[in-house]
């Protein structure tokens, strides 16, 4: 892929091959997280940084040293093919096979904090599903608001007029119940 | 040594004949993952590391009995775009391998049935399509899938030692996530009747609670083109092949099974709502002067469908019609495709459908009510 980046009115380009493009989450356009698409300055940083990296030439992936943590004895870099624990939450995949050894505790924290906020999120979606109860014009007027914050517009048309016809009727359920 | 013209000269056998379930179940593909110790993964090597991976697989691949026949084989930069497009649209290559340059090597089997892909995700990708049942797909049975399985990984298995995790019991990925049995199983399904009742959402939510995933089989941004999907498992450490072969099986035969129920809902309809599309279809076949790849994708699945529901029937008989349409779609997608003149594509297509419709002698039911 071609990296076009203009600073300060002077444009610079450069040629990534897939593996670099893919390692530093810029093969798929979708992988721009929320806050690099919503705010630029991020993304520029990140930019900066990943030009900064580059500027020593070569097209292949680039290798670091095995890194450690200051003053404890986590590996923060597979010393078979160099990946690191950010490469790993960049890109979800890992480097090598030895990846798994080298990178064992690490991996499991980022899996065990994974499961903990998939955890937390399962509990707020329960928490906010809608309860069986009879529904009123409110408790519709509540879920039309979250399916059109959240585009879900063919929910939200349902909605919509599940409330004209609780305001017509007074009661829309009844005539599904006679049906 | 096979050469590339002979495997692009004709699509597949699996992909011209009619589905079983009367035409719904297309086939049945399994995909094996297995990666080698001690060598970066595709997507983290050098083109230095990829060549050094495929010079320990290539050798070895022969040995499979899929490719005991002939074979074959390339390295990406071998095969021009063209090329790369007419094997996806066969089937014969992954999007992701066709994307591939250095040190990444396709090979198929003379059959046409087996592909082995070197450094595609991960280091050693094989795709195998399993032959309908034929003979026995008349009466709904469905191929013995968790033998298929098991012979392939026991043939993929001996060739080397794979990258394995003996504590977990699992092969490893370049995704933790998949790590596990990297066996992956994949139906082709045409659907018609399901997608024109409005249901492949509850489909969608149905195989989701079996654990299993449902997705558009042609990913060009129309989620229903041609009325096909792909039924498929989750990549992970849960299940034995064997299992997991077991219980797909189960849901593809429901899924087939439902399928045919809502075409006979459809026929007795009074509305004759899928009489009316068919028509329709069959106007437009007949009278259109451009036509889109989508368009002609839909319009041949609902002459597929006409054909088992008896609406229109074809001297030729059924199968032979329905082999011809197949191969008459593969071959107008793949010159769409790679047609250098994109303003007279969509014309040629149209001629095309509608010389083949008229040149095949057939006669149209009208319903009775």
């Amino acid at each position: 892929m071609f990296l076009t980046q203009i600073v300060n009115g002077k444009m610079s380009e450069m040629a990534l091959c897939e593996e670099c493009a893919k390692a530093r989450g810029l093969f798929d356009p979708q992988s721009l997280t929320f806050s690099e698409k919503f705010f630029p300055e991020e993304l520029k940083r990140q930019m900066d940084r990943i030009v900064q990296q580059l500027s020593g030439g070569g097209s292949e992936p680039e290798r670091r040293q095995p890194a450690a943590v200051e003053g404890s004895d986590v590996i923060t870099a597979c010393p078979v093919c160099r990946f690191t624990l950010e490469d790993y939450r960049r890109t979800g995949r890992l480097g090598c096979p030895d990846c798994y050894t080298f990178l064992a505790a690490e991996l499991d924290s980022c899996s065990g904090a994974q499961e903990e906020d998939d955890a937390e999120q399962e509990t707020a979606q329960e928490n906010s599903a809608p309860k069986a109860q009879r529904p009123t014009v409110a408790n519709l007027s509540d879920e039309l608001q979250r399916a059109v914050e959240r585009e879900d517009y063919e929910l939200a048309a349902h909605l919509r007029d599940q409330i004209k016809a609780f305001e017509n009727n007074q009661n829309p359920t009844e005539g599904n119940h006679q049906a | 040594m096979t050469r590339l013209s002979t495997v692009l000269k004709q699509a597949p056998e699996h992909m011209l004949e009619p589905g079983d379930f009367q035409d719904t179940l297309q086939g049945i593909l399994i995909r094996v993952v297995r990666n080698l110790p001690g060598a970066p993964f595709p997507g983290w090597s050098t083109a230095e590391s990829r060549r050094s991976v495929a010079e320990r697989l290539l050798p070895l691949l022969p040995e499979m009995p899929e490719f005991a026949q002939g074979a074959f084989q390339a390295e990406m930069p071998e095969l021009g775009f063209n090329d790369r497009q007419r094997l996806l649209l066969l089937n014969l290559i992954s999007p992701c391998l066709s994307a591939r340059q250095e040190g990444c090597h396709l090979l198929i089997s003379r059959k046409r049935d087996t592909l082995a892909m070197v450094n595609e995700e991960e280091h050693l990708v094989v795709h195998h399509f399993l032959r309908k049942a034929g003979k026995h797909g008349a009466d709904g049975r469905l191929p013995d899938l968790p033998k298929a399985v098991d012979e392939l990984c026991k043939h993929i298995d001996i060739l080397t030692t794979y990258a394995w995790d003996a504590t977990g019991n699992r092969f490893l990925t370049s995704l933790p996530a998949e790590c596990g049995s990297g066996v992956q199983l994949f139906a082709l399904l045409h659907l018609p009747a399901l997608n024109f009742a409005n249901m492949t959402g509850q489909v969608t939510k149905a195989v989701e609670q079996l654990h299993l995933n449902i997705s558009p089989y042609y990913a060009d941004g129309h989620d229903d083109t041609g009325n096909r999907f792909m039924l498929y498992t989750v990549p992970g450490p849960d299940e034995m092949p064997g299992e997991m072969a077991a219980h797909f099986s189960g849901v593809v035969r429901r899924l087939a099974e439902r399928e045919l129920g809502v075409r006979q809902r459809l026929l007795r309809e009074p509305g004759q709502r899928i009489h009316d599309r068919i028509g329709r279809t069959y106007g437009m076949l007949l009278h259109a002067r451009r036509l889109s790849v989508k368009e002609m994708r839909d319009a041949f699945s609902m002459l597929r469908l006409a054909t088992v529901l008896g609406v229109i029937e074809w001297e030729c008989g059924a199968e032979a019609f329905i082999r011809t349409l197949n191969r008459l779609g593969l071959e107008l997608a793949a010159a769409s495709a790679t047609a250098e003149d994109e303003e007279a594509a969509p014309r040629a297509l149209a001629d095309g459908c509608r010389a083949f419709l008229q040149s095949t002698p057939h006669t149209f039911n009208t319903p009775n009510h």
